[in-house]
């Protein structure tokens, strides 16, 4: 039995199924970012004075990744024109095209999720700071004062992490540079500054100096990267949603052609419809974790 | 209407006429095209905002002015019957009274003030 309305659109809704679904599923979507955008929002304005972090996220790499989600979009609808057209090497080109930014774009999100994996924040006491202070001032290191993070306050000593002894609750690591360590005109990767022998200038932190235990920049580290991971995760997981269904399309879904070429460019048409809302969230996911 | 399953009449889409709709298809990408760019500009003028800090007048009036053109360039694309020069004057009245709210928002005025300032202010405010 055929399911009607697959290739016209219900002369009622004025669409077919799968624009109705597409549509249907992208309005509970939005109320899904809506609903984390805000709570980032909420928590954003509550923060204490100093505590959320500040130019952490390399500028380069997010815009590298928002001009390959909007060239991934563009190439997107061209798979649909190309079907159109009727030129099946055209689609595939165009989908394979789009597929590439896909995956390049989650390429570049696994390597800042290793940058912060291998990235570990430490919050020393406002009494053993000066055992770091010039070394860290000589490295032009970064240093923050968290007024509000334990009895008086913490200072948060940021770095790569070098080595670590377990045993004697040690910690060796490449400080990050003073400010904008991320940013257009800065490295892009944390300073791994060489000395005048070429070794790499490190700092060893003792664990008893700590208000807290150390950690990497995971959700558990702080609020903000608890929403940076929650949002970033989700966007993530849709990308590769959106590359399974391409894939698909790309391969055996491209069978339909020969069957029935305008329900494929229909079944396109709503793919690139999905792929477009996931190129819109992180528009906006971009400046407000990104350019803070 | 009906939805009967065994009815196929409107799937065979009548008068199909297959260079005109990829003519329209092509017209839509364009259009789109357009939207993109668009979204580019957004993003571009607000890392451009980010990282440069203007130093001095002529700065801050390429700033203002690379915001202005673009709010005026994506307004024209929404509503295509405005000229752009209109649509730029328009939209950055519209923006600058917008400002002018935001600053109002940003101050500590009892009532519309920020609360991130006015919280600040409070001694009471628990920390954590």
């Amino acid at each position: 039995m055929d399911i009607p309305y697959t290739v016209t659109a219900r002369p009622d809704t004025g669409l077919y199924n799968g624009k109705l679904g597409i549509w249907l599923f992208l309005a509970s979507e939005v109320m899904l970012f809506g609903a984390l955008f805000t709570a980032y929002l909420f928590m954003r304005l509550g923060a204490d004075d100093g505590t959320w972090p500040s130019h952490v996220q390399s500028i380069p790499l997010g815009f590298t990744n928002t001009c390959l989600l909007i060239l991934s979009s563009i190439t997107m609808v061209y798979a649909w024109v190309a079907l159109k057209e009727r030129n099946l090497f055209k689609y595939r080109c165009f989908l394979f095209a789009t597929i590439c930014c896909g995956a390049l774009f989650l390429c570049i999100k696994a390597d800042e999720y290793h940058d912060k994996w291998m990235h570990w924040g430490f919050m020393v006491k406002p009494e053993a700071i000066d055992k770091y202070r010039p070394e860290l001032t000589k490295l032009d290191a970064f240093m923050n004062f968290i007024p509000s993070m334990g009895v008086n306050g913490a200072w948060e000593v940021r770095g790569h992490l070098h080595e670590k002894d377990e045993a004697k609750g040690l910690y060796t690591i490449v400080p990050d540079p003073t400010f904008h360590p991320y940013s257009l005109g800065g490295a892009a990767k944390p300073a791994v500054e060489k000395g005048a022998g070429g070794e790499e200038e490190t700092i060893t932190i003792d664990k008893t100096d700590l208000v807290r235990p150390a950690g990497n920049l995971l959700p558990a580290y702080g609020t903000y990267y608890a929403i940076y991971f929650t949002v970033t995760g989700l966007h993530a997981m849709h990308i590769i949603g959106g590359l399974v269904v391409m894939l698909y399309f790309l391969g055996p879904g491209s069978r339909m052609y020969k069957r029935n070429p305008e329900q494929l460019a229909n079944r396109i048409e709503v793919t690139g419809i999905f792929w477009h809302f996931v190129d819109l969230v992180w528009i906006t996911v971009f400046p407000i974790i990104y350019l803070t | 209407m009906s939805a009967d399953p065994s009815d196929h009449s409107h799937d065979a889409a009548p008068g199909h006429d297959l260079a005109t709709e990829a003519q329209h298809a092509r017209e839509h990408a364009r259009e789109n095209n357009w939207f993109f760019l668009g979204f580019f500009c957004l993003v571009g003028i607000a890392v451009l905002s980010y990282e440069f800090t203007a130093n001095n007048r002529w700065e801050i009036a390429a700033l203002a002015v690379a915001r202005c053109s673009y709010i005026g360039f994506f307004m024209f694309m929404l509503f295509r019957r405005f000229n752009y020069i209109f649509a730029a004057f328009l939209f950055t009245a519209l923006f600058f009274v917008g400002m002018v709210f935001l600053s109002w928002w940003d101050s500590t005025v009892p009532g519309i003030g920020d609360p991130i300032a006015i919280q600040a202010d409070n001694p009471n405010r628990s920390k954590n």
